[in-house]
Order: C-alpha cells, then sequence, then structure tokens
C-alpha cells in the first residue's frame, strides 16, 4: 500500500472581500521532495504558503498534513513548518547568535538545543565564522543564508521558502541551491516559490504552476517539458499560462490590472452621473 | 524565558539605535534638569513694569518707588499712553500701570491706577497682577493709616472738649441750685411778711371825728395833716402790699426757671456723658487696624516654597505619560517594520507573550528613568517620599502601565511609523490640554470638566499631588488608581485586538 500523501490541499478556497485569491485548491506535496511553485504576480503563491503555515484561515477546504487535518493541530503547525522569506526575516541590529538565540526561546528550545542546532546550521549554511557579527552588516548572500538557517532552528518538517534566490547573483544563486539541496538530502520536505524557471527546474523534484487562483499544472519537470513538447520550463509555464487563460476567457492585458475598489457612496455618484 | 528574550533582544535593539537611544532614555532626564534648574524658585523675575502718567505727583513717584525697590521688577517710564499699550503688544513690557492726571491719595478718579495687561498670556497675567498688587498695597496702606490718624486724632479732641465742657455744666447745674434754694427763701420771708391795712379797720372818719371833739385846741390845719399823713401811710402801706405781690410772683418764676435750667444742664451733662463714653468704646484706637480691619494670612498646605515641589508631580505625570505613550509607540512600530515580524507570528508563542514582552520592555526603561528622577528629586523631598514610597511605587507603576498600553494600543492600531507617532502625540497632546496643566479644567464647559476629570492624565496628576505634596495614604488614591486599572483592562484588550488586525493585514 502506498504511502499517503505528505501534505494535502483539498478544495481550498480563500478570498479578502470579494477577491477570491485561492479558487478551489486541490494538491498533493510528496515527502521529501522538493516542490516549487510557479506563477505570475498576484496569481496567490504567497497565500497558498501562508495558509499552509496556519498564519491565515481557509474560507472553505482542508489542508492535511499527513493525513491529519492542520487547523486541529494549530499548536504544531509552527513545528511542522519553517519559513524563509524574500526580505529576510531577522533583527539586522541583533548578532547572529542573538538572532539564533532569540528564536530559538520562541520554539521553547532549551539553551544547550539552540547552541547545538546553531553550530549545526552554522556550518552547513557556511556562516559559523560571522555569527558575532550583526546581521545588518552581512552580505545580501549572507543574509538569505541565515534566514534559511533561522527557519530551520527548531527542526521543521517542512522548508517553505519564498523567492529564496531573488536579488541574488548567479554565484550567490548557486551555492543557495546547493545548500537547499543539502537541506533536502537531510530529510527535509521543501516547498519553493521563485519566479526564476531555470533554477526552479534544476532544483526542483515537482512544479506546480498557478494561475487566478488556480494550480492548473502539477508534474514533474521532465514530464511537463513532455507534456507541452517544450525545451524549457520558461516556454512550458508560457504555454500552460495562455492556454489557461484562453480557456477561461481572461484578458491578458487587464490581468495585471489592481483591483482598486472605489468607496460605495462614490460609485452611486459615478452611477448617478 | 520567552518573555526575557523579548525584553533582552528589545533593549539591545533599543541601545544599538543611536538615535532612539539618545531621544527615549535621555530625553527625558535632560528635560527633568532643566525643568529643575528652571523652576527651583518660587517667584517670577525679570518682570517689566512700563509707567505712564500725565503728570509725576509726589505720590506718584512714591508707588513707582516702592515698585522699583523690588529686584523682581524693572520700571520703564514712557511717554504716553498708546506706547504703554504698544509695547505690552510687542512684548517689551509685561505690564502697563497707568496713572491719573495729579494722582491723589482719597479724590474720587483721582486715585486709580489702572493696570494694563496682555490676556493672552492667562498664565502669567494674575501673578504679575498680584505681584505688583501687593507692591503697591504696602504704600496704599501706609496712605490709608495717615488718613485715618487723623480722624483719630479729631475724635481725641473732641473728647477732651466734652469732658471739659461735662465739667463746666456740672458746675452751672450746682449754681443753678444754689439761685434755687435762694429764690426760696427770699420767696418763705415775703411769704412771712404780712401787711394787711384796711382803712375802714382804723375807721379814720370817727378818729378825726374823736380828735376833732376832743382836741379842741387842735387846729384843723393839724388835723387836716393828721387826716393826710394817714391817708398817705394807708396807701404806701397799699402799695408796698401790691410790690410785695409782683416780688412774690417773680421769685416764683425764677425758682421755676432755675428748675427747668437744672433739669437741662443734667440733660447736658448725660449727653456729654454718652459721648466720652462713646469716644471710650471705640476698641480698635490704632490706625492701621482702622484702615485693614481686615488682614489675610495665606497659610498653604503645602509648606514647600520652591516653584519645582509644586511643579514635580505633574513633572513626573507628563514624563511617564509622554514617554510610556512615545516609548511604547516607537518600539511597537520598529517592531511592525522590522521583516522579523513575521517571523515571531509563525513561532509557537502565543499574543499575550509579545504584548507582555513589549509592556515589560517599556516598563524596565521607565523603572529606569524613573529612578534616576526621583534619585535627582530624593535631595529636594527626602522625607515626602520616604513617608510614601510604596504607595508612590505602586502608584507610578499603575500609571506607568496604563500608557504604555495606551502607546502599544496606537502602535499596533497605525500602519506606518509617522502616522503612529503622529497619533500618539496628538493623544498626548490633547491629553494634557484637557488636563490642569495648561489651564485649570474648571476653566471648561461643566460637561466637558467632569469627562476631563477622568482623563487618565489629570488622575494621575492627581494621585502624584496627593502623595507628593500632601503625604496621602492609600485610601486616599484608592478611587484615582481603581479609575486608572479601568483604562488599563481597557487598553489592555484593545492592544490585543489591534495586534490580531495587525496580523491579518501581514497575511494579507
Amino acid at each position: 500500500m502506498a504511502a499517503p500523501p505528505f501534505i494535502q490541499f483539498q478544495n481550498v478556497s480563500k478570498s479578502y472581500g470579494k477577491h477570491l485569491v485561492l479558487n478551489d485548491i486541490t494538491v498533493d506535496i510528496p515527502y521529501k521532495e522538493i516542490t516549487g511553485i510557479i506563477g505570475s504576480s498576484g496569481s496567490g503563491k504567497t497565500t497558498l504558503l501562508n495558509l499552509l503555515i496556519g498564519f491565515i484561515r481557509a474560507n472553505t477546504g482542508k489542508i492535511l498534513f499527513q493525513s491529519r487535518e492542520l487547523k486541529r493541530d494549530i499548536k504544531n503547525i509552527s513545528t511542522i513548518f519553517g519559513f524563509a522569506t524574500q526580505a529576510g526575516s531577522f533583527y539586522g541590529n541583533l548578532t547572529i547568535q542573538e538572532n539564533f538565540y532569540y528564536f530559538g526561546s520562541l520554539y521553547d528550545l532549551p539553551k544547550t538545543d539552540i547552541e547545538g542546532r546553531m553550530h549545526e546550521l552554522l556550518n552547513l549554511l557556511e556562516l559559523d565564522y560571522a555569527k558575532h557579527v550583526l546581521a545588518k552588516d552581512l552580505s545580501t548572500g549572507m543574509q538569505r543564508r541565515l534566514d534559511i538557517s533561522l527557519a530551520l532552528i527548531h527542526n521543521p518538517k517542512v522548508l517553505i521558502m519564498d523567492e529564496p534566490t531573488e536579488d541574488l547573483d548567479p554565484i550567490l544563486r548557486k551555492e543557495l541551491v546547493k545548500i537547499i539541496r543539502k537541506i533536502r538530502d537531510d530529510g527535509t520536505t521543501i516547498i519553493i516559490t521563485s519566479h526564476l524557471l531555470n533554477e526552479i527546474e534544476n532544483l526542483c523534484d515537482n512544479i506546480a504552476i498557478l494561475s487566478d487562483g488556480k494550480i492548473i499544472e502539477f508534474d514533474s519537470p521532465m514530464r511537463l517539458k513532455s507534456k507541452f513538447k517544450k525545451q524549457s520550463l520558461d516556454e512550458v509555464f508560457e504555454a500552460v499560462i495562455n492556454k489557461f487563460q484562453k480557456e477561461e476567457g481572461i484578458d491578458p492585458k487587464k490581468h495585471d490590472m489592481p483591483s482598486y475598489q472605489i468607496p460605495f457612496w462614490w460609485e452611486k455618484e459615478a452611477n448617478k452621473k | 524565558m520567552k518573555i526575557w528574550s523579548m525584553i533582552l533582544k528589545n533593549l539591545k535593539l533599543l541601545i544599538r539605535s543611536k538615535f532612539s537611544a539618545s531621544v527615549v532614555i535621555l530625553g527625558p532626564l535632560l528635560i527633568v534638569l532643566l525643568v529643575g534648574a528652571a523652576f527651583n524658585t518660587s517667584s517670577v523675575n525679570n518682570i517689566r513694569v512700563g509707567v505712564y502718567a500725565p503728570t509725576y505727583t509726589e505720590l506718584t513717584t512714591s508707588v513707582i518707588n516702592v515698585i522699583e525697590k523690588n529686584p523682581q521688577f524693572k520700571v520703564l517710564k514712557l511717554k504716553t499712553e498708546q506706547d504703554c499699550l504698544n509695547d505690552i503688544v510687542s512684548g517689551a513690557i509685561h505690564v502697563c500701570l497707568q496713572f491719573p492726571d495729579n494722582f491723589t491719595a482719597a479724590v474720587e478718579n483721582a486715585n486709580i491706577i489702572t493696570f494694563n495687561v496682555d490676556n493672552s498670556r492667562i498664565n502669567i497675567v494674575y501673578l504679575l497682577i498680584d505681584s505688583i498688587s501687593s507692591e503697591i498695597s504696602v504704600k496704599t496702606t501706609e496712605l490709608s493709616q495717615g488718613l485715618t490718624q487723623v480722624l483719630i486724632d479729631t475724635l481725641d479732641q473732641a473728647k477732651s472738649s466734652a469732658t471739659k465742657n461735662k465739667d463746666t455744666s456740672a458746675t452751672m447745674s450746682s449754681d443753678n441750685e444754689a439761685i434755687k434754694t435762694k429764690s426760696s427763701n427770699v420767696q418763705s420771708s415775703l411769704d412771712s411778711i404780712t401787711i394787711s391795712i384796711n382803712k375802714d379797720d382804723y375807721n379814720l372818719t370817727n378818729i378825726i371825728e374823736n380828735i376833732e371833739s376832743q382836741c379842741s385846741n387842735c387846729s384843723i390845719e393839724e388835723l387836716n395833716d393828721i387826716q393826710t399823713s394817714l391817708t398817705s401811710l394807708t396807701n404806701q402801706i397799699l402799695e408796698l402790699n401790691n410790690k410785695t405781690a409782683l416780688i412774690k410772683a417773680d421769685v416764683e418764676v425764677i425758682k421755676t426757671t432755675s428748675e427747668s435750667n437744672t433739669q437741662k444742664l443734667a440733660d447736658l451733662q448725660t449727653s456729654f456723658e454718652s459721648t466720652v463714653s462713646s469716644i471710650d468704646n471705640i476698641q480698635v484706637k490704632e490706625a492701621g487696624s482702622i484702615a485693614t480691619p481686615i488682614k489675610t494670612k495665606i497659610n498653604p498646605i503645602s509648606q514647600d516654597k520652591k516653584n519645582w515641589n509644586f511643579l514635580f508631580p505633574t513633572l513626573v505625570a507628563l514624563i511617564v505619560m509622554f514617554v510610556s505613550i512615545l516609548l511604547a509607540t516607537t518600539l511597537v512600530m520598529r517592531e511592525k517594520n522590522t521583516a522579523a515580524y513575521f517571523r515571531n507570528f509563525i513561532t509557537p508563542t502565543g499574543e499575550f507573550s509579545f504584548i507582555t514582552g513589549t509592556f515589560l520592555t517599556c516598563l524596565i526603561i521607565l523603572v529606569f528613568q524613573l529612578a534616576i528622577i526621583f534619585g535627582q528629586a530624593f535631595f529636594f523631598l527626602k522625607s515626602e517620599l520616604l513617608s510614601v514610597i510604596a504607595t508612590l511605587v505602586l502608584s507610578l507603576l499603575v500609571i506607568a502601565a496604563t500608557f504604555i498600553l495606551l502607546g502599544m494600543m496606537l502602535g499596533y492600531a497605525f500602519k506606518s511609523e509617522e502616522t503612529s507617532i503622529l497619533a500618539a502625540m496628538s493623544v498626548s497632546a490633547f491629553l494634557l490640554f484637557f488636563s490642569n496643566t495648561i489651564l485649570p479644567i474648571e476653566t471648561i464647559p461643566q460637561n466637558l470638566s467632569w469627562i476631563a476629570s477622568f482623563n487618565p492624565f489629570v488622575v494621575s496628576d492627581a494621585i502624584l499631588k496627593k502623595l507628593l505634596l500632601f503625604k496621602g495614604s492609600f485610601s486616599s488614591i484608592a478611587t484615582e488608581l481603581y479609575v486608572l486599572l479601568s483604562y488599563f483592562t481597557v487598553f489592555l484588550i484593545l492592544t490585543f485586538l489591534t495586534r490580531q488586525i495587525t496580523k491579518r493585514r501581514l497575511g494579507q
């Protein structure tokens, strides 16, 4: 009997007011693999990740972790997931070590465990030599590595990375890709969002293509390229999005229009005129 | 452990940001130092008094001299009334004293000194009027005493004159009594004289006829002479009788008049006695006491005389309010604006722990500042502080806690650092304006005044004044503490709710 999927999204929808951000998402995230989520801006990538870590609640549908509904296990969500953000979620005026002590204490880790984990992660991410440096004084690549190490401090089962290679030069990107693979090899399931499709193609075991709040494709990069008979993920993405927008009757020119809503009283005045 | 880590982190972040550290930590201490140096006095200083008089009489000059003698005042003589008024507007002088033409004491319309003041400087105007009036009142009292002394001297003269006249009337009364006695004697003497002659009783015709019959030798002429003599004698006796009756009547009149005069003199004497007695009955005979029959003595219920002592409770309340609100708002906003804010939310840490962490950080900084402030104040208020130390510490903690939560609530409620700081400043200013610090709350309409009495700053100020100025007990501030604890609870709930809203915003 096959093992149940590690993380399952079952008909998950999320809206902010009248604006539907995620529309009936159903997808399974496999264990110990790197899953990439790609999509155009405003497609709902960040909302999907925020739902997963329990930062926001879905309007409808379920999210299961190892077949257990996450919202029933709210206390453990934060220990299951680690989150590395695009901007770097740490205190610039604290040293690397101080950041570790602080966030470690928020995960209720004893000081000795924090020290052990810090030593391990700083070695893994090659930051050990700079642990007494203020985080704001680190280079961009080091800051990104610090953020990943802080996301891993409590040894999460799933590491979520939002645009991890954004703003990095090619050398740093390569280094980071190497580190992400190392983390995966250590047994951590990884979910990544990115606009840089080449890296995603090289790094991820599976790719979910998100458009207008829906996952329109989910498969390995190889199978996606083969399915759409394209040479690169870039071409696949373009083909998938175009096909979807055509099927759904979405005007690509209006697609990125901001969804600004005029006040109701103004709307009434405008209608009168 | 978690909360301690948060406090430690907050303190490190605050100290490492040099600007925040200097503004938030050193700012209030600098204020206290400056205010302490500036207000450690009991009077107004360097008050420029403009003086205008069309003519400078002796009295005008002497009043001006009295003001000039006080080193607090600097007198400037101005040429015209308009100059005097203009100088107030321009700020060259604080007050303009306008004397009337031929300024003279106790002359209607010529004894009025007009104070021209700038009412927009309402916080100093009554202080100026009071200070200068007290100088002028010294001169006024001096003049009044002089005038009263003249009245008293005149009364004394009247008394001695009345006493002298009383003696004279007494002498006259006794003389009159003697006249009356003598009259009575004369009257009784006259009454004892009985001269009653009836011509018929003597039967002169028969006597003459007998004389004629028996005296043949008598000549008719001799008889006629005797008859004539007898008739004359009879007539004289009759006349004497009549005159005696007239004298008796006159003596009677003298006696009656004398009696009447004696009565009048007795009345006069009584009147003089009454006048002397009335003058004697005047209890206050000193000019000073008559000139100022009621003397006022201001007995301050707080014995300290320096402005610093009166200002200190309000200053502490002000610092606690401003620092608590601004520090808490700044800390929350800085936390919200850091990239690390998001990571805090995804850790298994309750909202209450974060609120407690920020709250305790602010409280620690405030306790540190208050320790320094009260360390300085210890030299001035040693006995006051020691006698209320426990109640004071408790009150300061409650006051600080209330304002810290208000600041935190504002920090969570607003999106940007600028707007939250602006909101914090506006709320602090609002609380300050509706307090007794700038204008008494009694000057605003009654309904608003009642609402303003629940202003947390007014309540805090009242607590600190009761403790530091009047050494109040716990029971004397219990009501105020309950009011602040109510605010504390409301602000805590609002802080929690606004933090939840920021979390929701972050998720979007």
